[in-house]
Order: C-alpha cells, then structure tokens, then sequence
C-alpha cells in the first residue's frame, strides 16, 4: 500500500518569445502516500476542522473537539451528513483501523488515513504546538490581556474592594447612627398619635351606639329609628367611597393607620428639622454596599464567580 | 382533609419558619372597656337631652299609641 509514487506535475510555460524545448517535466518523489487534496484538517477559530469532499460533492466541513469527540462521533457526522456515504472508516498510518472510541485528540496528533466509500485519502497530521492562527484583530489581543490580568491580579483585588467596601460600610453607619435614634423618636411619637386616632374612632362607635340605642328603647319605637338608622349607615359609606375618591386608597384599617403614621412623622420631622430624603439616601447606600458585601463574600471564601446583580425583593 | 402541616399556611415564613405572633396590647380588653362604656352613657345622656330638645320645640313628638288588642 505504500511505496514510492510517481508524481508527474506538468509545468506550463507561459507565451514569452523565448524559445523554449518544449514542456518541461519535473518529477518528484514522496515516500508515503501524498495529501490528499479532497481531506485535510486545518485549525479555524482555535479548534481543528476537517475538511472533506464527501462523494455527493459537497464539501462537508467537521469541527472537532479533540479531547471529547472521539472516531465514532466523527464517523457518524460524516454517515449523516451525505447519505451517499455508505461505509467510513479511520486508519492509522498502518493501515489499521482505528476503534469508535477513541478520541481525536490521540487521532490528530499523527498522519491518517480516512476511507470513504472504498476511497482511502490519507491525511497529514496537525503540529503539537498551538494553531498558529493568525491573530483576527486587536480585540483578541485585548481578550488574551484581559485574561492574563484578571488570572493574576484577581485574588487580590477581590481582598481590595472587600476591603474598601468594609471602610465605606463603617463610614455610613457612623452617618447614620444620630439619625437613626431621632427617627426612632419621632416615629414612636407619630405612632402614638396615629393609635390614638385609632381610640378616638372607638370612642366615636360607641358614643354613635349609645345615642341611637337609648333612642330606639326609651323614648321612640324601632319603627321610628330605623330609617335614621338606615341613613347613617348610608351615610357612613358615603365616607368610605369620599376617602377613596381622595386618597386613592381602599379604606382598609391597617393601611389607613399607615397612612396617619406617615402623616404625623413628617410633621414631626419638619419640626425637629429632620432631613428624611438625606436619611433615606444614606439608608440605600448602606444597602447597596452589604448587597455588594455578600456577593464579595461568595467569591472570596467559596472561591466562586462573582455573584450577579438580583434586584432584592422586599422581605 | 389536609395534613396538620399545609392548614395554616399563612403563619409560615419564607423558608417554612413561623411567624411571629402580631401585637398585642397589654390589658386590651379592659382599656376597650374603659373607653366603651363611658361614651356609650355620654350617648345615652345626649340622646336623652336631644329628644327633651325635640319634644320642646315641638319638632317631632312621639305619639303614645296603645297596645294593639
């Protein structure tokens, strides 16, 4: 199968006044058997592809990853890809088979043989070093820089912003402490009004109750007092369909005791010259800054990328 | 008929927690009692004194009607 082999190459002069012998014959000789120009296998975008013009005459192009593909996987592509493939087979540069389950990467690192069809085309294998492909442009370059830095100098800029974050954390708490004690003051005091609203509307209820029930018994009949009865209650859902024509709020108790709450810390705030806008600001930094604390925390003592941005959901 | 666990699933917390038990006000009931009571006398009281304006003024008398036979 293998031996010397003739290889006649014609080489045509081009049409010049010179007056030539005639066509010049160059013959060479190569000890194995030579590429074939129909397979080869050539790096593209850092992995090998093979190259190969199937029998239906496409040219089928087969990316391979050398460590996990392995023959049979390759053989297979090439089966699907061109039904007219009925046999394929990979060989050694002996001529033996090669088994399905090896993979490429041992296939590629020496010359083979691939044989399609009955067709034996012999492939040169790749160069144990790196793909020498050209480099595209200035952005892989930027990329392969990009890597090397953040390989080497990534540990310790993680330990720098933990750090830095753990100063500004201090820093805003200390900010915040005085605040913190007044608007817990005042937000006792607005409480307290706020129930006692509360008191009030009970003491409303029953007085409302006293008056009508006192009426109904002692001095008119039911009869009488129902329809007074009636319009209060008429009247008192009026009330309910007024507060939420105002304040765009559904008149549910909880919320409306919020609602005086905040009512009542403003004005308190005011009066004491609290700022609450400065207050809140503060309170965001210092949140945003334990969220970037906890996701530090993750990479640093798990040894895990960085975690990404959730926006936190109110607990 | 639920397993004890999935009745009340609202006193659970995120990760299957309880939650804490909601305010409660000391002595409650008594303080509820202590302002009830006196405005609901306060509201008999005026309602007394309204109807005594009413039959005065001669505004809306109630009628003594007899027991029906």
């Amino acid at each position: 199968m293998f031996g010397s082999r003739l290889f006649l190459c014609r080489l045509a002069f081009q049409n010049k006044r010179i007056p030539t012998p005639g066509p010049v014959w160059r013959v060479s000789w190569f000890s194995s058997q030579p590429p074939s120009k129909d397979v080869s296998v050539r790096y593209s975008l850092g992995r090998p592809v093979l190259a190969l013009r199937l029998p239906s005459g496409c040219q089928g192009r087969f990316t391979l990853t050398p460590m996990l593909t392995t023959v049979g996987d390759l053989l297979r592509n090439i089966t699907a890809k061109d039904p007219e493939v009925h046999t394929a087979a990979l060989l050694n540069a002996d001529g033996q088979r090669i088994s399905s389950c090896t993979f490429m990467e041992t296939v590629l690192n020496k010359d083979f043989q691939l044989v399609i069809n009955e067709t034996t085309h012999s492939v040169q294998a790749l160069g144990q070093g790196s793909s020498h492909e050209h480099v595209l442009d200035v952005e892989d370059m930027k990329y392969l820089v990009q890597l090397l830095h953040s390989a080497l100098r990534l540990p310790q800029q993680l330990h720098e912003q933990h750090s830095e974050l753990l100063l500004r954390q201090e820093q805003l708490r200390r900010q915040l402490q005085p605040l913190e004690t007044v608007r817990v003051k005042l937000a006792q005091e607005a409480e307290s009004k706020a129930a006692m609203l509360g008191w009030a509307g009970l003491a409303y209820l029953s007085l409302q109750g006293g008056f009508l029930g006192y009426l109904t018994w002692y001095v008119f009949a039911w009869d009488i007092m129902e329809p007074v009865t009636f319009f209060i209650s008429c009247t008192t859902s009026m009330i309910f369909f007024a507060y939420y024509i105002l304040t765009r709020q559904d008149f549910i108790l909880t919320k409306v005791s919020d609602r005086h709450f905040l009512h009542y810390f403003y004005q308190k705030a005011t009066r004491h010259n609290f700022d609450v806008q400065k207050y809140n600001e503060l309170k965001d930094d210092l949140a945003k800054v334990d969220a970037d604390l906890r996701r530090l925390r993750s990479a640093i003592q798990l040894q895990l990328p960085v975690d990404q941005i959730r926006p936190e959901s109110a607990a | 008929q639920l397993p004890p666990a999935a009745t009340h699933m609202n006193c659970c917390c995120f990760y299957g927690g309880l939650c804490d038990t909601g305010d409660q006000t000391p002595f409650g009931l008594f303080r509820i009692a202590l302002v009830v009571v006196p405005f609901l006398y306060v509201g008999t009281q005026i309602s007394k004194s309204f109807a005594a304006l009413l039959e005065e003024h001669d505004i809306f008398v109630p009628e003594d009607d007899d027991d029906d036979d």
